[in-house]
């Protein structure tokens, strides 16, 4: 058995052995256009990232006429992102609500809806995005300047910042697992973040909210989800940044179908995986019970059928508790299995199990026990792998 | 991220990765363009604490997304314009020199071009494992921290995908 596992190991290695290597004009070209972005950062500092988080402590809150700010159509310009009729006046909602919190001012700019794209001024390549974008601006009370993007003490920024839904569980639906993602630009020493997700309009007959905390992702400790009202709410409590703006969305753009088929469709994709990973075991549970059936009945031969003998023969005394063990180890671990008085069915008895095997493989194990006559237990160790399908 | 470091970052880590997106994409002009968009998508989105961490599992991972968001157009450029795929341009050159003993023998070119096409027919997550860990050789921890999955899911999906090879090269005649 073991050798059939190396010969299929050794035939799926062969056939992917790929003796090659990307061009030198391709990495060239990858190091120049990285120069080239480089020194456009001078100019236009913009990052691009996925979902993250950010600082302390709320204060007050106040819708400010916000003139110092870009407005959100500029943050999207300068961030590279175009929307259709772009975002433009009578596209963005302006929100301009300003909070404090920890060494930190945050100014949610505006929201918009509808198709975007990207081109990226590194590949040339449109990335369709569609969905909800909010913008919002982030500066230091003390009026020092917010770390560029180029610059090392970026990197140690934290800021989550993430539309939620009343109703819907915060931790589960949340920027990250709605598809979500931000850009970051510096202007002026304010950070400016563009965030994108699907678009949550269509929730908009419920409470929208968007959350900043100072988390890496969703953090249960920094809001409160009331299960009853479906309500989302800070967490008076916390010890950090967990401010909570009102989306203002027209509630006329609600669509309970499509909310309802959206959630389906987010649903179904996070189970899709986790349905999949199962069936392999659910084969190996199958197996056990067939095995149970045919070693209850006595059918050895039928139920050892496809399995190997591994190991020598052991015969095992009893302790003086009556316990039998039986010892064996493999390439990378030792196990032991205990046994009591085995139940003999014309001198034989078994156990069965399965785990995962030192290469990674599902292993069942069948040990025959056959009973002697001086109380000790012959024990003959059986195992089978990678042959479900 | 200086460009002395990116420039070390391709020379260390640019094989393996284009390596993978190679399999993944099939075809060379693909490959490349993941291949490039992968890196530049690095060094645009994250910093260089988290690449010193584990640059080949992060730079993986990143393939992988793009790959998936990708892939439609891939496809769709692909039955528009078929293009010769790697299968004719490389493998056969890594073929040759493995006849030295019976059991290169027996792993024939035709056999492996049939390995090959039946992992390509894998579901996409089962394919995906079996390049990292068959083709790049990475182990199970390599790859659930490039695929951000459970390592207990790696081996399940390696798992299954041994078995449904296995189990066509012995519908095709080969003991395996």
């Amino acid at each position: 058995m073991k050798y059939k596992e190396k010969k299929l190991d050794k035939i799926l290695k062969t056939a992917l052995l790929l003796d090659i290597e990307p061009e030198e004009e391709l990495n060239r070209s990858i190091l120049e256009a990285w120069k080239e972005n480089s020194s456009m950062k001078k100019d236009r500092k913009r990052k691009v990232a996925i979902a993250v988080a950010a600082c302390m402590i709320l204060a007050t809150g106040s819708v400010l006429a916000a003139t110092k700010y870009l407005k959100m159509g500029e943050v999207a310009e300068k961030s590279g992102i175009e929307m259709e009729h772009s975002f433009s006046e009578e596209n963005v909602t302006e929100i301009n609500e300003t909070k404090e919190a920890g060494e930190y001012r945050f100014t949610l700019l505006g929201i918009a809806s509808g198709e975007a794209w990207v081109q990226s001024s590194l590949s040339q390549q449109i990335t369709d995005l569609q969905g909800m974008y909010a913008a919002v601006a982030i500066e230091r009370l003390d009026g020092t300047s917010m770390a560029d993007t180029s610059d090392e003490q970026y990197a140690e920024l934290r800021f989550f910042i993430s539309p939620l839904i009343a109703g819907l569980k915060p931790w589960q639906y949340n920027i990250v697992s709605m598809n979500g993602g931000y850009t970051d630009i510096v202007e002026d020493g304010i950070l400016y973040r563009l965030i994108s997700c699907d678009d949550i309009a269509l929730f908009a007959d419920r409470e929208l909210y968007l959350c900043i905390s100072d988390t890496v992702f969703y953090d249960t400790n920094a809001y409160q989800y009331d299960e009853n009202s479906g309500k989302i709410s800070r967490n008076t409590e916390y010890d950090g940044i967990n401010l909570l703006f009102s989306l203002p969305i027209d509630a006329s753009k609600a669509d309970r179908a499509a909310a309802a088929a959206y959630l389906e469709r987010l649903e179904q994709s996070w189970t899709e995986d986790s349905k999949d990973e199962a069936e392999g075991l659910e084969e190996v549970e199958k197996l056990m019970s067939q095995l149970e059936i045919l070693l209850a009945d006595g059918k050895y031969e039928e139920a050892l059928t496809g399995f190997i003998a591994v190991g020598e023969l052991s015969v095992i005394a009893p302790d003086k508790d009556g316990t039998y063990c039986y010892e064996y180890s493999d390439e990378t671990e030792c196990t032991v299995s205990y046994f009591y008085p085995a139940n003999f069915i014309n001198g034989r008895d078994y156990m069965i199990s399965y785990g995962d095997s030192e290469d990674g493989w599902v292993k069942v194990i069948i040990l025959v026990l056959t009973e002697n006559e001086d109380k000790t237990v012959t024990v003959q160790r059986y195992e089978k792998k990678n042959e479900l399908n | 991220m200086t460009y002395q470091e990116f420039a070390e970052l391709i020379e260390t880590e640019g094989r393996s990765i284009y390596v993978f997106c190679c399999h993944l994409a099939g075809e060379k002009e693909e490959a490349d363009e993941l291949y490039q968009e992968t890196m530049l998508k690095a060094v645009e989105r994250f910093g260089q604490i988290e690449l010193s961490k584990n640059p080949k599992s992060f730079l993986l991972g990143i393939a992988v997304r793009i790959w998936k968001s990708k892939r439609r157009k891939y496809l769709h450029r692909q039955q528009i314009a078929p293009e010769e795929s790697l299968d004719q341009k490389v493998f056969e050159i890594d073929l040759a020199g493995t006849k030295d003993s019976p059991e290169e023998i027996y792993l024939s070119q035709e056999l492996c071009k049939l390995v090959r096409t039946e992992i390509a027919a894998l579901k996409e997550k089962y394919r995906i494992s079996v390049y990292l860990y068959y083709s790049l050789e990475m182990s199970v921890e390599e790859i659930a921290a490039a695929l951000h999955i459970p390592k207990g899911t790696v081996k399940s999906r390696l798992y299954k995908a041994r078995a449904i090879i296995a189990k066509k090269l012995e519908e095709y005649g080969y003991e395996v």
